[in-house]
């Protein structure tokens, strides 16, 4: 425990330096404040009998009376000073700490995204980690520094007797535990959601969604994801209510200690009035201090509660600080020119801690300036293709080449030259127009001409009022911009496609480009893609199979390896399953309803219970 | 010891919701408070009422301290003066002890009051409201930006426990005022200087309260465009679909860049704005520290005149500041409620919206024909008819294709047809009655749908199929010929139905094949009369593509049918082929007629077609 809040501290030390020592000096001397006031007290009080009976001056009273509002002064722990530190420390974290957090998720490897184990600490660091990092700064500290009160309390118990100050020591450690304990029973139920309050959640989610109350209001189903939802929440109910009553005996034992602590130290100040040890000051500086005794005790307790949360932020940090990341220098100098070939060389994957292997020898070539299609069922590996090929994973054995150079070795900036993706989940990026199209490729952000040539050639001349693609560039698109304009699901997909074409890579990779767009569309996309591609390789992934038509060359990619490869007549000719998928496809278009009916049967004979397992990869 | 008002540590108001009710009336802060009462007593009165009366007493304790610290200090007074016996020393020490063992008990009653009845039973309650009511909307709401942010807000207040921290907020506003007053009065019986002396200790206070304005204890943030700027920046790095595009296409530098130049910007208008703050907050405690040193000093003056006992002064030290803490708890309370207040109207306002119609008159069943005439139909904000001046026949078992480009209103005008959207112009009209004034819970009984954005349910095999059909959902018969119809006899081999599927909660993995095929014999497992099927446009390849269709066009078998589709092959084996653009009928008629005719019809055909020539 001491460790983590020493770490805590040395980040702080490490990002916001001369704050967080001013914040440590502040705390130090309000911690002493709180005991040196009820000191002052004493001796103000004690100070104020002689003068008025004349036994003494003015002056003591004066000096105390001073001392007094000066340490109420500095105790005061809304102080200004304490918020200026708290803002400037805030500043400092954002400007260090923050960025570096930014800067090592620009770095992680992709498999940890796709890593189920690390999602929880991608949660956490990528919320506001700055504000986690601070909240632990200032528990920890806090609780140092109410320590320290509390010590400050015990000495002037010591004027009492030996016995009273130790007595004091040991209920509040006492208290302290309980609470504690109680505390973090309560927490525990609050964060740990049961598997029934995420059920609940779900069904609950049912409800308000449009997608799903279509369905259920025609089905008049609603009443009954009501009832599951009601049943569910009784139970939970009486669980938390439950839980919460439990805890209380906790509370009812501590609040026993206090009222016997202040029992304990009423009688033994009498007694000491009766001896002269205890003189009027100090006894009612000492009664007087039982409301803020038990607040500071409360506040010790809570700030311990909380703290055991907060260190496991330090932890998250820490294994976040673990994770692996990626190189970006490369260690060949290879020219990347349009000429290259990207082969796959007996390449096998399996997904990190899963035991099917999704490629298994997996051998291919792309060659410069020819369009592949790459074809195959739902699961078959397609999209895990273009993971390895991204270098977002890596290959369990074989390899894959560029150019005959190794693709682990080239620099992350050398790949962006090589290819170009349109990913199946493309991103919407809520910038400039100019800038989604331009992340193609960054260093021609001013190229206006090249941009509105790529929007073209995405089909995507005429969205956003762009017709006949001679809009303004500069403005806003999507939602986070009060006058940007929204697009489309369709539309948002052909600015992706304009964004690939856009890159002056030597290959493109489109991964599904036509799902969201209507047939007509599909359709003048194939006319412009083939212009658009005239000089670049293309990989091409798609289901309609009449974009793998127009390629050069198709691989029929199937259990983990490609089963068929050719142009589409010699593929069609040999009769394997690219034909038998493209019969069931066509089947929708020729002459004869029967005829399609009989390529049906045949089709799902062999296709049934396929099309399980790595589907849901995929399509995530 | 708890503290209730703290329960949840990361709870608070951090940033206070952008107000906006969608143009209806606000209702007053007073009225929504009252609310919050009325439901919250309604829900746990008991409990309800044990807080309340907790407040009560929580607000008269710190005069009762200072009443009874003051009765002991001035019998240790007079008993060092040998004025006074031992024995009411030691009776006016009992009374102070049972002061404090009064409150630790009140005290532990309300946190368990407050914990289980005001927080955990009314946040049920008020979850579950929410819940319902959102499935009482018309579903056209759900098309709404406004009232979906509504929903967003109101699902925050329950989250957040607004509403218990309302009620709690203005029981301790109540205590605090009660606080202030009875401790003043019990300083006043002393002395009638001590009701000018503690009204300048809190003074101060009042006259920081008015310099800083309405968020006194709230540091204001910047809630600028920038800030929404830099949060979604921050975000390109944390998903991975925006981070694997970055850094295959290579512009994460750039986007890097923007984000370091934004945050900039951000942290420089907050520092100034934190500086500002913190100089005022700094004007506020020294005023605080200054009137509690002035009212000292009365008090000292006082002391020194011998109106009051030495014991009297002391208590008066401590009696100052319970005044101080009253106060300022009384402002923090007054500083919060403005953010709360807004995230409860936000709830109630979401509980206030207008309900779906559900029309009323009887139904039994279609006889002849659905019509639809001369209808137009628009989304909320939207300038535009998404479906204009659509009119047409659907007769009894017939079988209906609707087309057209992405955009065009097949998929609304299918929704139009369920009665699930209301028209704009024109009607509806069911063997000639109006479908608006038809009880829609009857049309629906015998009308069946596969949406586009099927559902994949998150629970067992059975509810998947018999959700259609909550009643008959015990019929295991049933429900395995549905699943035989749909093609997935081999999944009901392989599964008991009870078994849960999907990975949200570790069930069964399905393909999305199996998902679509599960929601068509969910479809299939209703008896109906009208089918509204919407083709999906996932991805799904070619073979399960093909059986997909066939499920659909087996499910129509003898049945009314409007079938969207987007791949026009599909056409040929319906009657007729309705075709949309721009949310007008093109054309409508069957499929051979429509190629001959040469319009839009074949111009789609065509363009599809010719890739599997």
């Amino acid at each position: 425990m001491l460790r983590t809040s020493m770490k805590a501290i040395s980040v702080m030390l490490a990002c916001a330096r001369v704050p967080t020592i001013i914040k440590l000096c502040e705390l130090l001397v309000t911690a002493l404040m709180a005991p040196l006031s009820l000191y002052f007290t004493q001796r103000l009080v004690d100070a104020v009998a002689p003068y008025a009976s004349g036994a003494s001056t003015l002056a003591p009273v004066l000096l105390w009376a001073t001392l007094l509002l000066v340490s109420l002064l500095f105790s005061a722990n809304v102080g200004a000073f304490n918020g200026i530190q708290f803002i400037r420390m805030q500043r400092e974290l954002n400007r260090n700490f923050t960025g570096a957090v930014l800067e090592k998720f620009r770095n992680l490897e992709y498999a940890v995204f796709e890593d189920t184990a690390a999602q929880d600490i991608l949660a956490r660091m990528g919320d506001a980690p700055q504000d986690k990092i601070l909240n632990l700064f200032l528990n920890v500290t806090g609780i140092f520094s109410q320590l320290l009160s509390i010590l400050g309390l015990a000495a002037i118990f010591l004027q009492v007797s030996v016995w009273t100050a130790l007595a004091f020591l040991a209920i509040l450690l006492v208290i302290m535990a309980l609470d504690f304990k109680a505390m973090n029973q309560m927490n525990t139920l609050f964060n740990n959601q049961t598997g029934d309050e995420r059920r609940m959640a779900y069904l609950a989610g049912l409800l308000t969604d449009k997608a799903s109350l279509f369905e259920l209001r025609v089905f008049g189903a609603v009443s009954y994801i009501c009832a599951a939802w009601h049943k569910l929440a009784g139970r939970v109910l009486q669980e938390r209510i439950r839980k919460t009553l439990d805890s209380q005996k906790y509370f009812a034992v501590s609040s026993l200690c206090l009222v016997g602590w202040i029992a304990l130290v009423i009688y033994s100040l009498i007694n000491g009035l009766d001896s002269g040890r205890v003189s009027i000051g100090l006894f009612v500086s000492l009664v007087g201090s039982a409301g803020s005794v038990l607040k500071g005790v409360e506040t010790l307790s809570h700030s311990f509660s909380n703290v055991a949360q907060r260190y496991l932020q330090m932890e998250h940090y820490e294994r976040f600080l673990a994770l692996p990341e990626i190189g970006r220098e490369g260690r060949s100098p290879l020219e990347i020119s349009a000429a290259l070939t990207i082969r796959f060389d007996n390449v096998s994957f399996a997904y990190p801690g899963t035991s099917q292997r999704i490629l298994n020898g997996v051998t291919f070539t792309l060659e410069p300036g020819t369009r592949t299609a790459l074809v195959g069922e739902n699961g078959a590996g397609k999209s895990t293709v273009i993971k390895l090929l991204c270098r977002l994973y890596r290959p369990d054995s074989g390899t894959i080449t560029v150019g005959g150079v190794n693709l682990a070795d080239l620099s992350q900036e050398q790949l962006t030259r090589v290819l170009s993706v349109v990913f199946q989940d493309y991103a919407a990026y809520s910038l400039t127009l100019r800038e989604n199209v331009a992340f193609g490729s960054i260093g021609r952000m001013r190229d206006d001409a090249a941009i509105r040539r790529a929007l073209r050639q995405g089909l995507a001349g005429d969205i956003a009022g762009l017709v006949g693609g001679e809009g303004p560039l500069d403005r806003s698109l999507g939602k986070l911009e009060a006058d940007g304009s929204d697009l489309s699901g369709g539309e948002w997909q052909r600015l992706a496609i304009a964004r690939a074409c856009f890159a002056d890579s030597a290959f493109l990779i489109l991964d599904e480009p036509t799902a969201s767009l209507d047939p007509a569309a599909e359709s003048r996309m194939y006319h412009t893609f083939a212009e658009a591609m005239r000089e670049r390789g293309c990989l091409l992934i798609s289901h309609r199979l009449a974009s793998a038509r127009m390629c050069e060359r198709i691989l029929v990619l199937r259990e983990g390896r490609i089963a068929e490869q050719g142009a589409h007549d010699e593929l069609m000719r040999s009769g394997g399953r690219y034909a038998a998928m493209y019969k069931a496809q066509s089947s929708w278009y020729r002459d004869s309803a029967a005829a399609g009916q009989a390529e049906r049967g045949e089709a799902e004979g062999e296709a049934e219970g396929e099309a399980e397992g790595e589907e849901g990869r995929n399509r995530a | 010891m708890s503290i209730p008002d703290q329960r949840r540590g990361a709870t608070g108001f951090g940033r206070a919701s952008a107000g906006a009710g969608s143009g209806a009336a606000r209702s007053g802060s007073l009225a929504v408070l009252a609310r919050v009462y009325r439901q919250t007593l309604a829900i746990a009165p008991v409990s309800g009422i044990l807080s309340l009366l907790y407040y009560l007493f929580d607000g008269l304790f710190p005069a009762a301290v200072a009443f009874l610290s003051a009765r002991l200090f001035g019998s240790v007074s007079g008993y060092l003066g040998g004025t006074v016996p031992r024995a009411t020393v030691l009776a006016s020490a009992g009374l102070l002890l049972g002061c404090y063992i009064f409150q630790q008990a009140m005290q532990l009653l309300s946190s368990v009051t407050i914990n289980a009845g005001i927080y955990e039973k009314c946040n049920s309650y008020h979850d579950m409201r929410l819940a319902e009511k959102a499935s009482r909307l018309p579903l056209l709401a759900y098309e709404d930006a406004g009232i979906l942010n509504q929903l967003a807000r109101a699902k925050d207040s329950v989250k957040r426990e607004v509403l218990g921290q309302l009620f709690m907020m203005a029981g301790l506003f109540v205590a605090s005022g009660i606080g202030i007053v009875s401790v003043v009065g019990v300083l006043a019986s002393y002395s009638v200087w001590f009701v000018p002396i503690s009204l300048l200790s809190v003074l101060p206070y009042f006259i920081a309260a008015q310099i800083r304005g309405k968020e006194f204890f709230h540091i204001k943030r910047a809630q600028a465009g920038k800030a929404r700027r830099l949060a979604y920046l921050w975000g390109l790095f944390t998903g991975r679909r925006t981070l694997k595009e970055m850094r295959v296409m290579g512009f994460d530098g750039y986007i890097m860049d923007q984000w370091r130049k934004c945050r900039d910007e951000v942290n420089e208008e907050l520092w100034e704005l934190g500086r500002k703050d913190a100089l005022s907050l700094l004007f506020c405690d020294i005023l605080r520290v200054l009137g509690y040193g002035a009212s000292l000093v009365l008090a000292l003056l006082l002391a020194l005149r011998g109106d009051i006992s030495t014991g009297l002064f002391g208590a008066c030290i401590a009696a100052f500041l319970a005044v101080q803490e009253q106060v300022r708890s009384f402002l923090v309370q007054l500083g919060k409620a403005p953010a709360a207040l807004e995230f409860a109207r936000d709830y109630y306002a979401f509980l206030d919206l207008p309900e779906e119609n559900t029309g009323g008159q009887r139904y039994s069943g279609l006889e002849r024909e659905i019509a639809a005439e001369n209808v137009a139909f628009r989304y909320p904000g939207s300038g535009k008819d998404a479906v204009e001046g659509v009119s047409f026949t659907l007769k009894k078992g017939e079988k209906l294709a609707i087309v057209g480009e992405n955009g065009s209103g097949k998929t609304t005008l299918s929704k139009l047809l369920l009665g699930l959207y209301p028209v704009r112009e024109g009607a509806i009209r069911v063997d000639g009655r109006n479908l608006d004034e038809l009880e829609k819970r009857d049309y629906w009984q015998r009308a069946s749908v596969v949406a586009q954005q099927f559902v994949s349910y998150q629970l067992t095999l059975r509810e998947n199929i018999g959700m259609s059909c909550p009643a008959c959902i015990q019929e295991d018969e049933r429900l395995l010929r549905a699943l035989d119809s749909a093609g997935l006899s081999d999944l009901a081999e392989k599964l008991p139905l009870d078994s849960r599927l999907g990975p949200a909660f570790g069930g069964a993995e399905l393909s999305g094949g199996q998902w679509q095929k599960l929601a068509i014999a969910r479809a299939l497992f209703r008896d109906s009369e009208l089918l509204v099927l919407d083709e999906p446009t996932s991805a799904l390849d070619p073979l399960i593509e093909a059986e997909v269709l066939s499920a659909f066009m087996e499910l129509t078998r003898d049945k009314t049918a409007v079938i969207v589709s987007h791949r026009v092959g599909l056409c040929k084996r319906v009657d007729r082929v309705l075709v949309m653009k721009n949310g007008r009928v093109a054309e409508i008629g069957a499929h051979d007629e429509l190629l001959r005719a040469g319009g839009e019809y074949a111009r789609l055909y065509t363009e599809q077609e010719k890739w599997y020539r």
